[in-house]
């Protein structure tokens, strides 16, 4: 550990910058100086490489800086997937907030993103999820999570969604597949639930959406995280948890 | 319910798509009766202030019913 301005300590990789690149480029892009921030993203970025999360993970947006600049971009690749943002988003220290009509739109589709139809993974970090019947991003059909009355639905490369029962819709929702016949699903519990469910070709029409299920009713929710990636494993996905959450508290919106 | 602006569908040809900034562009929605909505967050009227379309923070405010969408299949 090594002291970095305001008593902040910023971790070093072992014979490497004080910040490492892929976070730094990231940081420049977005046009993040804040030193707590920068903290949660250089965090952010060594723990999911120390994971072995990095290379999975295709699009990261962190939504930190509270602009619609620094919510654009994509942690892993800043020339990939920039968001572009409808009227009517508001920019916050909590994320994206949408209006039910209002969406960030990915320019990305789910052919595009690099995910196979057995190999995928996805995530989204919310304040809170409020109404019923309605999908908090991704694409209508079988790329998104949707808020049934009130079950929850994960849709990942599925023609039918399974169902659950969840006591709190809030908090880190992730899901994944690693073969066409089952997916794993956590919500903030972390504890993981396995659903049969027959994997189905991927939609090369619609684009990705953050706020809005492209094509269905979108939430009016704080959004601060979300993530597409190539299949987790259950471990994995406990991981994931682990560094996202050590990230949204580092920026004081751990739910 | 929410509230946002109607306009002219003439406005909404016109300015569906365009950027107000480098990030947002504009977005019109269709309410149940086929009139355009706007909706516009705090920051997009600020960005709108002193602009060419500064005259659509005029339009006062109208209740917004959502055309009935059909659930998907589970």
């Amino acid at each position: 550990m090594i002291g970095y301005g305001n008593s902040m300590f910023i971790r070093r990789k072992s014979g490497g910058s004080a910040i490492d690149p892929s976070a730094q480029a990231f940081l420049t892009a977005a046009g993040i100086t804040n030193v707590i921030r920068i903290q949660a993203i250089n965090e952010l970025v060594l723990d999911l490489k120390d994971f072995s999360l990095w290379n999975k993970l295709l699009v990261i947006y962190p939504f930190v800086g509270g602009t619609a600049q620094s919510n654009s971009f994509n942690l892993k690749n800043t020339a990939f997937g920039t968001l572009t943002y409808s009227t009517g988003i508001t920019h916050g220290n909590l994320g994206i907030k949408g209006n039910s009509t209002s969406f960030a739109n990915t320019g990305l589709k789910s052919t595009t993103l690099g995910i196979t139809q057995n190999s995928a993974a996805s995530g989204i970090y919310m304040q809170s999820w409020a109404v019923n019947q309605t999908m908090a991003y991704g694409h209508f059909g079988n790329l998104t999570m949707y808020k049934g009355l009130p079950a929850l639905y994960p849709m990942l490369n599925n023609g039918v969604a399974p169902s659950l029962a969840l006591g709190t819709f809030s908090g880190f929702f992730q899901m994944s597949r690693n073969n066409g016949t089952n997916l794993i699903f956590k919500d903030k519990s972390n504890t993981a639930t396995t659903f049969v469910s027959a994997s189905n070709a991927l939609n090369s029409t619609l684009n990705l959406y953050v706020c809005f299920a492209n094509n269905y009713n979108g939430v009016s929710d704080w959004i601060s995280f979300n993530y597409y990636a190539l299949g987790f494993t259950e471990t994995d996905l406990t991981n994931m948890y682990t560094a996202v959450q050590k990230f949204q508290t580092t920026l004081g919106r751990q739910i | 319910m929410i509230q946002g602006r109607i306009v002219t569908t003439e406005t909404e040809r016109n300015l569906q798509g365009i950027f107000i900034d480098e990030n947002t562009f504009f977005n019109f929605v269709q309410d149940v009766n086929n009139n355009y909505f706007l909706f516009l967050s705090q920051q997009d009227e600020i960005d709108l202030m002193n602009t060419e379309y500064s005259y659509l923070l005029n339009i006062s405010f109208s209740d917004f019913e959502p055309k009935p969408i059909t659930p998907p299949i589970l």
